[in-house]
């Protein structure tokens, strides 16, 4: 496991606190997460939605509107460089040029009035000014081709409308890797495809991942997706991170509730004994960000919740660089909703 | 690594529609719409063509054995007039040029298969070469100035090919008075004059005051005795160029001011809003009438640059919520993730996507403007005197009504209205071309 250990972080995200001042009070979308990425490493943040994934990517970029938004403390330090003191106009340099971003929806992403070729060769002439035309559309047509578009010098021509989500995506992965940056932030990249086209699109990162020597930070719910790529997975849960290590160690000893949760939430097919089961849900929502507390922020949705949790909980570690943030979480081989549910189920004829 | 082969250029596909290529198909279906942009087209052609169909000059005068060329001296004088004139004069060569290039670029494509790159060069080099050739006309050693005599101008040596060049230009550029001097010419020395279709001057002032419509004065006279035909077509120049240019004025304040407050938003925003809203408050039409009054040499161009400064309220606006709805579009975001700068957003990817509804817009500001600049002439704050302008047409019939003089009011009145209406109904079809729930 010697991917737990990563020495020389290319991206190093300590404690970052983003917060929103709404009229509403203050949202504190982040609060307080510690993680990193080496080179050529992937990692998966999961949670729910709400939970602050989105926000702790955009943070990274620094591309959340400032007036409300607001990175309250913390160091995101990116090859050593720390982004939070740098300007919007440095960091302009640094977005697209050393960390890349795709987003969810493909459909959107793109400029409806440009062409794909304008497109492509703008994300290389931003940050290569003085580009001769020609060089910037060969470029343009040698990314396309990367990212295994079939006939990129003709693609070259098209609007967005007239491809189809899995080639706009492969356009948009090609426009993030046009200036080879060395951190990619792909921000559900698959959630708006289709299956077969989710299956392809991964293929493709891992492979752009493993040929680039790519760190890739990878927001998703999709756990099957995390099992896939990722070597390393934080959960969040109500911005903060409630669980990280290892993926294949996450997925065989979950610790905290909420992951334990998240894993039962997944549908898996022949998994159930007793034939069609219906899908385990996690009770409750995500709070609105206004109204988190300063105790475990699972509480009201856990099933083992006592009185100590009250107090929230440290990210403590449990070998192999293992961390979760439960008070309840040492206990071996324990599941957190099946002991629930033995523990409750004499009680329940008493309505608690 | 760029391979040779990436070069290929795109074959033409004949799929690839922009936006804009979906509009137009959209825009060509509505009958009203294209008659309407046929007439505006007809309209600027008329104003380019104005000196050529109507003006005291001739193109060819020969008087004992001496040819001149007094109308192409004229246009292409930089002392002929206004600059309105000057740059109209410019659009006449360019309705000759461009034509000519678009036949030459197609003759040069006929019959023979060009993928979609090479046709593109083509096109974009003719019609530069059209461009560049309009100017032409207007360049070199000017030997129009007053005095300059034929004596002077063989005294200076000059190159055979300028000479050519400059053919029209070497004859002096006078105010003598051609329409009257016509009658003294004498077939018996071979002399000859060739004048334009309406040979009036629109500027010139005669004894025939007030004529009705006659074989002479086509649609009569007005009270200086100028002809009515010969000043509403050069009145047209006055009315397009106020419309297009006041217009444009007020689009980039518009689309400057709009897209800043939609684009940074807060107290940007806020600010530059109640700036719009205390702008909006005065009555604009007083406000231009008491600027203009203000100004002592008023040209043409105050007028212009008045209702342009006045007039950008409302599509300040409208560039604002343009922006506000764009600017949290993925593509915005994806732009900024890609490094871009704020203004490389605003104006590269934002308005492009927001120039639809803006070019509508400025379909219905074109009309309002005419409106505007030809109430101005009517109350006699708009281009100063010897300028022929509709407004001032439609001024003279109301002074002289009780005199019958229903053309200085009937034809000028319909131009108006009819330029008021084509930009009117051009904008509706646009509007309705780019309306998605429109498309079938």
């Amino acid at each position: 496991m010697s991917d737990t250990q990563p020495n020389g972080a290319l991206l190093q995200v300590n404690d970052l606190r983003t917060h929103f001042h709404t009229d509403a009070g203050v949202a504190r979308a982040v609060d307080g997460i510690t993680f990193q990425i080496a080179e050529g490493e992937c990692l998966a943040i999961v949670g729910e939605s709400g939970c602050g994934k989105s926000v702790t990517s955009l943070s990274i970029m620094k591309l959340l509107p400032m007036p409300p938004a607001r990175i309250a403390s913390g160091r995101i330090l990116f090859n050593g460089r720390d982004l939070v003191d740098l300007g919007q106009e440095e960091m302009c340099g640094v977005r697209g040029n050393d960390i890349a971003m795709i987003f969810q929806e493909p459909q959107s992403a793109l400029n409806p009035v440009f062409t794909i070729g304008d497109q492509v060769a703008e994300a290389y002439t931003v940050h290569h000014p003085g580009t001769p035309m020609r060089e910037a559309y060969e470029r343009s047509v040698e990314a396309l081709k990367s990212v295994g578009i079939p006939d990129p010098a003709r693609r070259m021509g098209d609007y967005p409308h007239q491809l189809s989500g899995g080639m706009k995506q492969r356009v948009c992965i090609a426009m993030a890797l046009i200036c080879s940056p060395k951190l990619l932030i792909a921000d559900e990249p698959t959630t708006a495809l289709d299956v077969t086209i989710q299956a392809q699109i991964l293929e493709l990162l891992m492979d752009l991942q493993r040929k680039h020597r790519l760190a890739l930070l990878l927001i998703t719910h999709d756990l099957g997706v995390v099992a896939e790529m990722a070597q390393r997975t934080c959960v969040m849960y109500a911005g903060k991170i409630v669980e990280s290590g290892a993926t294949r160690e996450i997925f065989s000893r979950p610790l905290h509730p909420y992951t334990q949760g998240l894993m039962r939430a997944r549908p898996a097919p022949g998994s159930s004994q007793h034939g069609r089961q219906r899908l385990a849900v996690i009770p409750g929502r995500v709070p609105a960000a206004t109204q988190f507390q300063d105790d475990c922020r699972f509480r009201p949705r856990c099933p083992l919740a006592q009185e100590k949790c009250a107090q929230e909980p440290p990210l403590e570690d449990y070998g192999a660089a293992h961390r979760a943030a439960c008070w309840c979480a040492k206990r071996e081989g324990y599941d957190a909703w099946k002991d629930a549910a033995a523990a409750s189920a004499p009680k329940g004829a008493s309505g608690a | 690594m760029s391979e040779p082969q990436a070069q290929t250029p795109p074959a033409m596909t004949g799929g690839s529609q922009s936006y804009w290529d979906l509009v137009w198909g959209q825009f060509r279906k509505n009958r009203l719409a294209l008659v309407s942009l046929v007439v505006i087209a007809v309209l600027f052609v008329l104003a380019a063509w104005a000196p050529v169909l109507a003006e005291g000059k001739p193109w060819v005068w020969r008087e004992d054995g001496r040819t001149s060329y007094p109308l192409p001296a004229w246009l292409t004088a930089p002392t002929s007039g206004m600059s309105v004139d000057y740059l109209f004069n410019y659009f006449f060569f360019l309705t000759l040029t461009v034509p000519a290039a678009v036949l030459l670029v197609r003759r040069s494509m006929r019959g023979k298969e060009f993928s979609a790159k090479v046709a593109r060069k083509r096109w974009s080099l003719g019609l530069l070469a059209a461009v560049l050739a309009g100017v032409v006309p207007f360049i070199g050693p000017g030997s129009y100035e007053r005095g300059a005599t034929p004596a002077e101008k063989e005294a200076q040596p000059e190159l055979q090919i300028v000479k050519v060049w400059h053919f029209f230009r070497r004859y002096r550029l006078d105010n003598r008075d051609y329409l009257g001097a016509r009658e003294s010419l004498s077939k018996e020395r071979g002399d000859y004059a060739y004048f334009p279709l309406v040979a009036q001057d629109p500027l010139g002032q005669t004894t025939d005051l007030l004529q009705p419509p006659s074989s002479k004065h086509f649609l009569g006279t007005d009270n200086q005795g100028r002809d009515v035909l010969a000043r509403m077509l050069h009145g047209g120049r006055i009315s397009l160029s106020v419309g297009f240019v006041a217009v444009g004025i007020a689009t980039l304040i518009g689309i400057l001011i709009g897209g800043i407050a939609g684009y940074y938003r807060g107290w940007v925003d806020i600010a530059i809003s109640r700036f719009i809203e205390v702008v909006i408050c005065f009555p604009t039409f007083f406000l231009i009438i008491t600027i203009i009054a203000f100004i002592d040499e008023r040209s043409i161009f105050h007028v212009m640059l008045v209702i342009g400064l006045t007039g950008w309220t409302g599509l300040a606006r409208l560039v604002r919520g343009e922006f506000l709805k764009l600017a949290d579009q993925d593509f915005v975001h994806a732009a900024r993730a890609l490094g871009c700068g704020g203004a490389r957003i605003m104006f590269r990817h934002i308005l492009p996507n927001a120039m639809a509804p803006v070019l509508v817009s400025v379909a219905f500001a074109v009309a309002g403007a005419v409106l505007t600049e030809s109430g101005l002439s009517y109350l006699g704050f708009g281009a100063p005197p010897p300028t022929p302008t509709w407004g001032e047409l439609i001024s003279q019939g109301k002074t002289h009504i009780f005199e019958g003089a229903w053309w200085l009011l009937y034809f000028p009145g319909f131009m108006i209205f009819l330029s008021v209406t084509v930009y009117n109904l051009a904008g509706d079809g646009l509007r309705d071309a780019m309306d998605p729930r429109m498309r079938n």
